[in-house]
């Protein structure tokens, strides 16, 4: 008897399996967050209109947002919008959705990259160190940073760095993305300040756009960082203890050799999980970061639409953060298969 | 008294300032002036015709009105585009001849085809702060041939009932009658919004300030309007989103703000003997009050009333909850309105409130919730009143909720008391009585859902009284009115006024020029310089 197998090969399968989720969880999010919001005991024509509305304005308002409709109804017209990819109006700001995200969300990743980019190269090697020196003193502090960057709560920690950097020693910029003397001065390109400034040779607005993302960014970075050490530390003491690290060491390798080209490469795929998800953190996870700094991102843009009952920013925003989440994780999956080869 | 939250804070703000403040070296750059206040409220930016509440001080910067506060003689109107007023004597035609010379941000002179317009499209777009034009006889159906252009410097406006000549001066000053340049705004129009859409982040107007830049919840950047009569002494303002009073007062003492606007009574104390910060502060007409339904069975009965009226400790709280920021106040017109009594009648009397619930037949108290915003200073309030009333039995559950929630409650009506603020958009007395008496009809099916719709406060002849002020043109007597209607109020209305705010601004030593209003509508920018 033979076995008919499927046209498609295991990793192809995989990856429509794992669109397939990607899908579901985002339509499973939007369907949460949708709910939340028409269930919450605010009214959003209300919070647009104020108190002093007449009824016919609020009438008219009402049907404007769709509220009339029946909850499933409005549900159907969002998705339909959203498959045509319009998220539809902030009554806030009074433009689309989209494009507020297209303006906000720039800045986030501006913050997000330069803070992974600082933990990865301070974190995986600090990680690695430990593991190499394990109970070494070395091993101790990177231990006991990994364990406050984990504990301590990030506004309190970005409350203490403006407390500290701005209000007590001076050397560091107050809030904000840039100085008030350079505002409008620059035409965004690609909404990242610093990026942006460089581009344009606008020395003066580079530095001082740096020396604002300096702290949220070290603070961010930090927090981060204490993930990605203590992750690459437990996996390089697994990967050292492995019968392939006796074996090179018995073929008389160098000690820098085992380390970074045997057990490094072996725990390579798992750390590159561990990054992304770290980073998808920081671009969902800095609301906080971002409120306290002033930062004109995404999550300040969220929280100030929530306590605005402005229910199209939110749902967009929530949707934007939920596809960065899932599309990471489903990228590090995807890049976890293709570098270690034990994983089909 | 002083919470022991507050007494944290302020003690926090007081040590960080005094040891760190040696620190402060920075200062904003030449010819910008930095601002500091709370913007995340501001919904759809800028279009006079829609824009209200949060972005009040923003708009008479932008843009000039007929009329405007006169700072100089407190309770009177000026005319501000308006060089001369005429009343005829029945009250129903008003005559404004402009101001000639005066010009747009584009150097197109504003003319009275311009006025007529701007009035027309506010009544016509019929956006939120429309009410107050609903309120002079003006609709869509009539604003055409009400409002017309007799030439390029007289507008008149004909009204289809009497108007007293102070209630539509006033209207006439306040920010959703905006004048703005029509040839601009019809360039922008789309699918007949009258360039709402583009309005929201631009301006076309002829105020000292032009907008240059709006990052909601973030920043307003606006920049001198070079064709300005009234030309800002610095080029630039920009207004920064202040989220935390305590953080603006740091960066204010650090030098990265100019003026911090939004302040608490805590970082207010915090400055006290700070040579390098002056307050500036006037009179707002801004009312905080205690509103109970009379939909619950015992706030049916005046004794009950009368009885919470004298529980509460104004003086206490206004001492010791809100100093500086609020004042005791218990008329429903706040100083600086025509007419408002100065009167205090209510002081904290236990027994004589104990005595009036007896009478009222609830001799051992009884069981209520209190929502208030869970925003400075409501909660605080909310527990000195909670420990007042306790004293005469009244057992009171505090429901703490975010603004919007608060509202959406008593909009519904379904709460018993509340805590309520109300701002006024202009000097006239009907801003407030409007708001607070007239209802002649207290179903849901009402066109007007107001504060005493609200709390089925339902009084025919205070009603009548108000709606017969509003057509009275001897003002003598029209005042005379106003004096009824708050004494009826502190005998049978179920609303306790309590305290009335001041607008408050810590201003940088070397700032001079700011010029608050007792409302926003007349707060203006452009003086502000910098040394």
């Amino acid at each position: 008897m033979k076995t008919v197998s499927s046209p498609l090969g295991p990793r192809v399968r995989a990856s429509v399996s794992g669109i397939s989720a990607v899908f579901a969880t985002l339509l499973g999010l939007i369907l949460v967050t949708f709910l939340i919001g028409r269930a919450m005991p605010v009214d959003p024509v209300l919070a647009i209109v104020g108190d002093r509305a007449t009824p016919d304005v609020i009438a008219r308002v009402r049907l404007e947002l769709g509220l009339d409709k029946p909850l499933l109804v409005q549900f159907w017209i969002y998705l339909q919008h959203l498959a045509h990819g319009d998220f539809g109006t902030s009554v806030m700001t009074g433009q689309s959705v989209l494009a507020d995200i297209a303006q906000y969300f720039p800045a986030t990743l501006e913050l997000a990259t330069a803070a992974i980019i600082v933990s990865v190269f301070v974190g995986v090697p600090l990680g690695v160190l430990s593991a190499a020196r394990a109970g070494s003193r070395i091993d101790a502090v990177a231990r006991i940073v990994s364990l406050m960057g984990q504990s301590i709560p990030a506004f309190v920690l970005a409350l203490v760095c403006l407390l500290v950097f701005y209000v007590k020693l001076g050397i560091a910029p107050g809030v904000g993305q840039q100085d008030v003397a350079y505002e409008g001065m620059l035409t965004p390109v690609t909404g990242a300040l610093v990026i942006d400034a460089a581009m344009d040779g606008q020395w003066d607005i580079f530095r001082d756009a740096l020396a604002h993302l300096a702290m949220p960014a070290l603070m961010l970075a930090f927090i981060s960082m204490s993930l990605i050490t203590r992750m690459t530390r437990t996996f390089m003491l697994d990967a050292l203890a492995g019968e392939f690290i006796v074996t090179a060491r018995a073929k008389g390798l160098s000690p820098m050799r085992i380390l970074w080209r045997h057990a490094f490469t072996n725990i390579a795929g798992r750390l590159v999980v561990v990054i992304a998800l770290a980073y998808a953190a920081l671009l969902e996870g800095s609301v906080l970061t971002e409120t306290v700094f002033a930062w004109p991102g995404l999550g300040q843009y969220l929280t100030r639409s929530l306590l605005n009952a402005d229910m199209n920013a939110v749902l967009g925003a929530t949707l934007v953060i939920g596809a960065v989440y899932v599309g990471s994780n489903f990228l590090a999956d995807v890049t976890y298969r293709l570098l270690d080869p034990r994983v089909k | 008294m002083v919470s022991r939250r507050s007494f944290i804070k302020s003690t926090a703000v007081l040590a960080s300032t005094s040891y760190f403040y040696p620190f402060a070296a920075n200062a904003t750059p030449r010819n910008i002036v930095v601002l500091g206040k709370a913007i995340d409220g501001i919904v759809n930016g800028f279009d006079p015709a829609e824009a209200y509440d949060a972005s009040a001080d923003v708009l008479p910067n932008l843009y000039r009105t007929l009329m405007t506060y006169d700072p100089s003689q407190a309770t009177k109107l000026a005319g501000d585009l308006a060089e001369r007023v005429e009343v005829s004597p029945n009250g129903l035609e008003f005559k404004f001849t402009l101001r000639k010379g005066v010009k747009f941000n584009s150097g197109a002179p504003v003319t009275a085809q311009d006025v007529a317009y701007s009035l027309q499209r506010a009544v016509k777009l019929n956006k939120s702060p429309s009410f107050m034009l609903g309120n002079l006889g003006l609709s869509s159906a009539n604003v055409d041939s009400a409002v017309q252009a007799k030439s390029d410097d007289v507008v008149t406006i004909t009204l289809a009932e009497p108007r007293a000549s102070g209630l539509v001066l006033s209207t006439l000053s306040t920010t959703v009658t905006g004048i703005v340049e029509k040839k601009e705004v019809m360039q922008h129009d789309v699918n007949g919004d009258m360039g709402n859409a583009w309005l929201r982040k631009h301006s076309a107007g002829a105020g000292s300030y032009k907008l240059t830049d709006w990052q909601a919840g973030s920043q307003i950047i606006l920049d001198a309007n070079v064709n300005a009569s009234v030309q800002p002494k610095e080029r630039r303002l920009v207004i920064r989103h202040m989220a935390e009073p305590s953080a603006g007062l740091l960066q204010l003492q650090k030098g990265d703000l100019d003026i911090a606007r939004s302040l608490g009574s805590d970082e207010l104390h915090a400055l006290a003997g700070d040579k390098s910060i002056n307050v500036a502060s006037t009179d707002a007409l801004t009312l905080l009050y205690t509103q109970m339904n009379t939909a619950a069975p015992m706030f049916q009965k005046r004794e009950v009333l009368q009885a919470i009226k004298w529980s509460i400790d104004y003086e206490a709280i206004a001492q010791h909850v809100t100093p500086g920021l609020w004042n005791q106040w218990q008329s429903v017109l706040p100083k600086g309105t025509p007419g408002a009594l100065t009167e205090q009648p209510f002081r904290k009397d236990v027994a004589k409130a104990k005595a009036l619930l007896a009478k009222a037949g609830y001799p051992d108290g009884f069981t209520v919730t209190l929502d208030h915003p869970n925003t400075w200073p409501f909660p605080d309030i909310a527990q000195a009143m909670q420990a007042d009333l306790a004293q005469v039995g009244i057992k009171v559950q505090l429901m703490a909720g975010d603004y919007s929630q608060v509202l959406a409650k008593r909009r519904a009506r379904q709460h018993q008391m509340q805590l309520g603020r109300f701002i006024a958009d202009h000097i006239d007395p009907n801003s407030f009585v409007s708001y607070f008496v007239p209802n002649a009809d207290d179903t849901d099916a009402t066109k007007v859902k107001n504060g005493a719709w609200i709390n089925h406060f339902n009084n025919r002849e205070l009603t009548a009284l108000a709606l017969a002020a509003d057509r009275e043109l001897d003002n003598g007597k029209r005042l005379t009115m106003y004096g009824q209607i708050q004494r009826e109020f502190w005998n049978s209305a179920p609303m306790a006024f309590m305290l009335q705010a001041r607008n408050v601004a810590a201003v940088r030593a070397g700032v001079t020029g700011l010029a608050l209003g007792p409302v926003d509508a007349y707060t203006h920018y452009a003086g502000i310089s910098k040394s």
